[in-house]
């Protein structure tokens, strides 16, 4: 079942008058529990497409469905509310926010879901408990360290059980045993749960991880590859 | 050189950046040099026309007369002296005058007023109102018997040009001298001490009048530069000898001087408070400007630039920005003071209040001093490149490569967990996000809200003063003199007549007791008069008392310093204030002679003996008014069984208004009309319109600053935190929620800062709740009708919570520019935004 699917998906910049292709005719689809890595030199167009993918760009032609909405068609607010219902995120900068506590982070896009309060905070303390920061909860960013910063931020982008999280570069700020530890958990997040990851990376171990590597070269797939297993 | 290169394409590359720290620096200097030069007007428009009209720049008495003013001594009138004087180059002209009392009988009214005898050709040549004529003619030389009055003083007696008038004095051998003149003409001078009571006769006929042929009393000199008066006057005393006394118009009009210095120890504070607020303003904007570069410092630092020139770089930043915001303040602030000195502030609704004060007329021309502006400007530019040293040298010392990370470690606080409960509402928690957001960067917003609670402090406080200037003034008035309410003929007020008054008080009286907020009535005789002592004659608004009703009303018997207030029974007893006494010289039970006009046009006169003196500290109070019982007024007056008006003692005087609307409906069908002391004191009323005025100029500029401040702080702090937007946008926060939450901040900043302004400004209005003693300037604030040395500043709730109320909005209106921005973000940017 395609829980996200591109058509013939270009995009261009338009930089003081000189345009650029960055995305030049992307045919994909992207299946419910997938946990796949999109590679490539800077430059690729990884990170246009993974903006496009979360919705948080809209593509100049082509097609995109999330979820079944077809995101060309949305305005701003609905493309805001397919993110908050539909997309998780995952930054290599952890980009949390920074006057909320571990527990406030994770619980704020429930807040915006206007989820009940108990509700919101079992599914919060259980979350954070599953990527392995018990007692940490009320822990503001700075207080803690990059990989329990980037584990809240994976805690929030699962939280509210989206279809698919994007993660970009997860792994680049975090030293190797510690990048190795997250994403295992992820795998074992999308193994349990059936979250749908896209990864956008050059970290060789993400590579060794990911069931398919989409490879990108100035703006088109050049391999598509799913390992069995 | 390449500093200066970097400098420069720095502050081009952030243009918005750089535009708002300019706009903070130049329309806190143009504000500046508007304030000053609106002030400087005033005062230069006060000398101006004192000395220009009447005062002229130098006189030249004998020895003695200017404290005396007695007719012996005298000079005479003679070219030696007069040609000895035109020798010194810097005097221009000189004019022989003689300067004494009388009082004016029109048609139907008399009053005091101060004669000037003048040679109707060299007079215009030393001072101006012979253009100041509306009407009728100026004084020709082969004049006899003429005189020219001002239009306020014609309204008053009812005389017109063509009508004969009369002038009764005291002439130099102590005789009662009186004389008819003929109005020739009527002038506006637009300065009410001029035109209520300055009458100008030919010099012949003022000899005539007081007995002082080949005499004169003074020579008025017009000299080449008003500022060197002092110096010039000095000059011609050792010119010309001993006996005389030659005095400047600083020592000529000492009480002008004093009101002068008064207006610029006020216009200093309110300079100081908009530089105060300026100040912070910029320092607020330039220190974010330099803390959000932390990134670009560090990749320079990794580059290896010095720390040194890292602090050369940003101050040279500031110091173009301040050059450049030095030029446009100064083009914006002197273009429009420039626009305003020619084509003049309307303040003409306010004429009477304006005109109250010597010299000023309803327009304002501000005036441009160049040390005030070299002032303003360099402390500005001071300003605007210190609060730059601070940041520049925290950056400097940051590591490269926390610096290339954005994090300043050095400035890390103790995190505050308030509450472990998370937020129950997306309302709760944008309010919870934007404390801790205002909490994060501690130092900013301490600036910003101080700016806030500074500028409220200071209008509060100044406020308070002024209101307890007013409260003051308007307490005294309705004590001593005027009462709530009084009763009186229709027209009554502007005349002071005996021709108009109340026949049967008794029926009005006993109607007045069933009033219910009533405290007490009482029935008064009040008639422009004049008072003479053996020595002297003075002018005197003669009022008569029934002591024993009256001291239910007012309460002018509690302020006897010698002898007593009036007894109920007493024969021929007058009880006059402090500086009348004085100047007429007189001690306890010593007798005086009080001339009047009576209804039919006929003088009367009449013996007193001096039993009491008050002192109110009101130069006015205590120098124009006496009491004699209601009796004797009226059988001085020839008016038996009538009396002019009925005070009327309130519970409150916030009553006041609207009893006089409630007794006017008692009244209706009669002549007679009730009315309120604002209606009595018009003028009063006017004074507190147009310092009302002048407080809410400073008011917008204390708003404009601190808008702008709010707006620099918020849009820096956006700026800063665009990346942590992004985030939120892309996780599918709305739009709407970021400008929310940027808003709240502003209302938390807003009121913090209006919070601390109340509490301060609450504490000096406390800390000088005993009275500001302003008795270093004594001749300017009592000269003020109602108004001692001592002033209680209060905080009047009413006339305070709507400033404060305005500026809080501003505050948080001024928000939604930088909140706007902050949502309209593109998530896929601001995410990369570093």
């Amino acid at each position: 079942m395609s829980i996200v699917r591109l058509e013939q998906v270009i995009k261009e910049y338009h930089q003081d008058s000189i345009s650029v292709q960055a995305l030049r005719g992307i045919d994909m689809t992207i299946d419910k529990g997938e946990f796949m890595a999109l590679i490539g030199p800077s430059g690729s167009g990884k990170t246009t497409l993974l903006n496009l993918v979360g919705g948080l760009d809209i593509p100049s032609s082509g097609k995109i469905w999330i979820a079944d909405k077809e995101i060309g068609k949305l305005n701003k607010r609905e493309l805001s509310m397919l993110r908050l219902w539909k997309v998780g995120f995952v930054f290599q900068e952890y980009n949390l926010i920074p006057v909320l506590s571990a527990l406030e982070n994770v619980e704020y896009i429930m807040l915006l879901q206007k989820i009940p309060d108990q509700e919101r905070r079992q599914r919060s303390m259980a979350v954070l408990a599953e990527v392995g920061l018990q007692g940490l909860e009320h822990r503001r960013p700075q207080e803690l360290s990059g990989g329990q910063q980037q584990r809240v931020a994976v805690a929030r982008a699962i939280v509210s059980e989206p279809a698919i999280v994007l993660a970009d570069e997860p792994t680049a700020n975090l030293d190797s045993s510690t990048g190795a530890a997250l994403l295992d958990l992820m795998r074992n997040l999308n193994e349990r749960h059936q979250i749908t990851f896209i990864f956008s990376t050059h970290d060789p171990m993400v590579m060794e991880r990911a069931k398919r590597l989409v490879q990108l070269k100035d703006g088109k797939i050049v391999s598509d590859n799913k390992k069995s297993g | 050189m390449k500093l200066l290169k970097l400098a420069y394409r720095n502050l081009w590359r952030n243009k918005r950046r750089s535009s708002i720290m300019l706009a903070a620096i130049s329309v806190g200097l143009a504000a500046l040099i508007f304030v000053w030069g609106f002030i400087d007007g005033m005062n230069e428009q006060t000398i101006e026309n004192s000395t220009t009209y009447l005062t002229g720049h130098i006189k030249i008495h004998k020895t003695g007369f200017h404290n005396d003013k007695a007719l012996y001594l005298t000079l005479p009138q003679n070219s030696v002296l007069q040609r000895r004087l035109l020798k010194n180059s810097h005097v221009i002209a000189v004019t022989p005058r003689i300067e004494d009392q009388a009082m004016l009988s029109g048609a139907d009214e008399a009053r005091g007023v101060k004669v000037v005898g003048v040679d109707p050709q060299l007079e215009p040549e030393v001072t101006t109102i012979a253009k100041a004529i509306t009407n009728g003619r100026y004084l020709q030389a082969n004049d006899t018997n003429t005189i020219v009055i001002g239009d306020k003083l014609a309204e008053r007696t009812g005389l017109k040009t063509g009508d004969k008038a009369v002038l009764v004095t005291q002439a130099r051998d102590g005789s009662l001298a009186a004389d008819r003149f003929k109005v020739v003409g009527l002038f506006d001078s637009g300065i009410d001490i001029i035109d209520a009571s300055h009458v100008f006769i030919p010099l012949p006929a003022a000899q005539e009048l007081y007995s002082l042929w080949g005499q004169i009393t003074a020579w008025v000199l017009r000299i080449d530069n008003r500022q060197h008066a002092g110096d010039i006057a000095q000059q011609l005393k050792t010119e010309i000898g001993s006996g005389f006394e030659v005095l400047g118009w600083k020592q000529l009009l000492p009480e002008m001087v004093q009101m002068i210095r008064f207006h610029e120890i006020i216009s200093y504070i309110v300079v100081f408070i908009v530089i105060v607020i300026v100040a912070v303003g910029v320092t607020n904007t330039i220190l974010m400007a330099v803390k959000e570069r932390t990134h670009e410092f560090g990749i320079m630092l990794a580059l290896g630039t010095s720390q040194n020139q890292i602090i050369q770089l940003v101050l040279l930043e500031s110091f173009i920005l301040g050059i450049i915001g030095l030029l446009a303040g100064n083009l914006i602030g002197l273009s429009i003071t420039h626009y305003f000195s020619s084509a003049g502030i309307d303040l003409t609704q306010y004429t009477q209040a304006m005109e109250t004060m010597p010299g000023l007329t309803g327009n304002v021309y501000p005036l441009i001093r160049l040390d005030h502006v070299l002032l303003v400007s360099i402390a500005t530019f001071t300003i605007s490149v210190l609060p730059a040293l601070y940041p520049a040298w925290q950056v400097s010392r940051l590591q490269p490569v926390e610096a290339i990370h954005g994090v300043v470690k050095s400035t890390t606080h103790k995190v505050w967990h308030w509450t472990k409960k998370s937020a129950s509402s997306t309302q709760l928690l944008f309010w919870r996000i934007a404390f801790r957001n205002i909490w994060r960067n501690p130092w900013r917003s301490a600036l910003t809200s101080g700016a806030t609670a500074f500028g409220l402090a200071a209008f509060l406080f100044l406020y308070a003063f002024t209101d307890g200037f007013f409260e003051q003034m308007i307490d005294n008035s309705t004590d001593f003199l005027t009462a709530h309410v009084q009763i009186e003929p229709q027209g009554y007020r502007d005349e002071l007549s005996p021709s108009l008054y109340i026949s049967q008080p008794e029926n009005i009286l006993s109607k007045l007791q069933q009033y219910p907020s009533m405290v007490a009535a009482a029935p008064r005789i009040q008639v422009e008069s004049m008072i003479s002592s053996p020595t002297k004659t003075e002018p005197l608004i003669l009022t008569g008392v029934k002591p024993d009703m009256e001291t239910q009303v007012t309460r002018l018997h509690n302020v006897i310093i010698k002898g007593e207030y009036l007894k109920a029974n007493n024969k021929s007893d007058i009880v006059l204030g402090k500086k009348l006494v004085e100047k007429l010289d007189l001690r306890i039970s010593e007798k005086v002679v009080v001339t009047t006009q009576l209804a039919d046009g006929s003088l009367g006169s009449a013996a007193y003996r001096l039993v009491g003196v008050y002192q109110t500290n009101n130069e006015i109070f205590d120098r124009a008014y006496g009491f004699i019982g209601l009796q004797q007024a009226q059988s001085l007056l020839a008016m038996p069984n009538r009396i002019s008006t009925i005070a009327i003692r309130l519970q409150k005087r916030d009553l006041s208004q609207s009893t006089a609307i409630n007794l006017d409906k008692i009244l209706a069908g009669s002549q007679y009309k009730a009315k309120s002391w604002q209606q009595i004191m018009p003028v009063l009323v006017q004074m507190i319109d147009v310092t009302r005025l002048m407080f809410f100029v400073v008011l917008a500029i204390v708003f404009v600053v601190v808008a702008m401040g709010v707006t620099n702080t918020l849009f820096m702090s956006v700026m800063e935190r665009t990346r942590e937007f992004g985030v939120m946008l892309a996780m599918g926060t709305e739009p709407r929620l970021i400008v929310r939450m940027v808003v709240y901040e502003s209302i938390v900043l807003g009121l913090i800062g209006i919070v601390l302004g109340i509490i301060m400004g609450w504490l000096l209005v406390l800390y000088y709740s005993d009275g500001m003693d302003l008795s270093g300037f004594s001749g300017a604030t009592s000269t003020i009708p109602g108004l001692t040395d001592i002033i209680y500043p209060v905080l009047i709730i009413d006339n305070i919570w709507l400033p404060t109320l305005i500026l809080f909005i501003t505050g948080v209106v001024a928000a939604f520019y930088p909140a706007l921005r902050g949502a309209r973000l593109s998530p896929v940017v601001a995410i990369r935004h570093v």
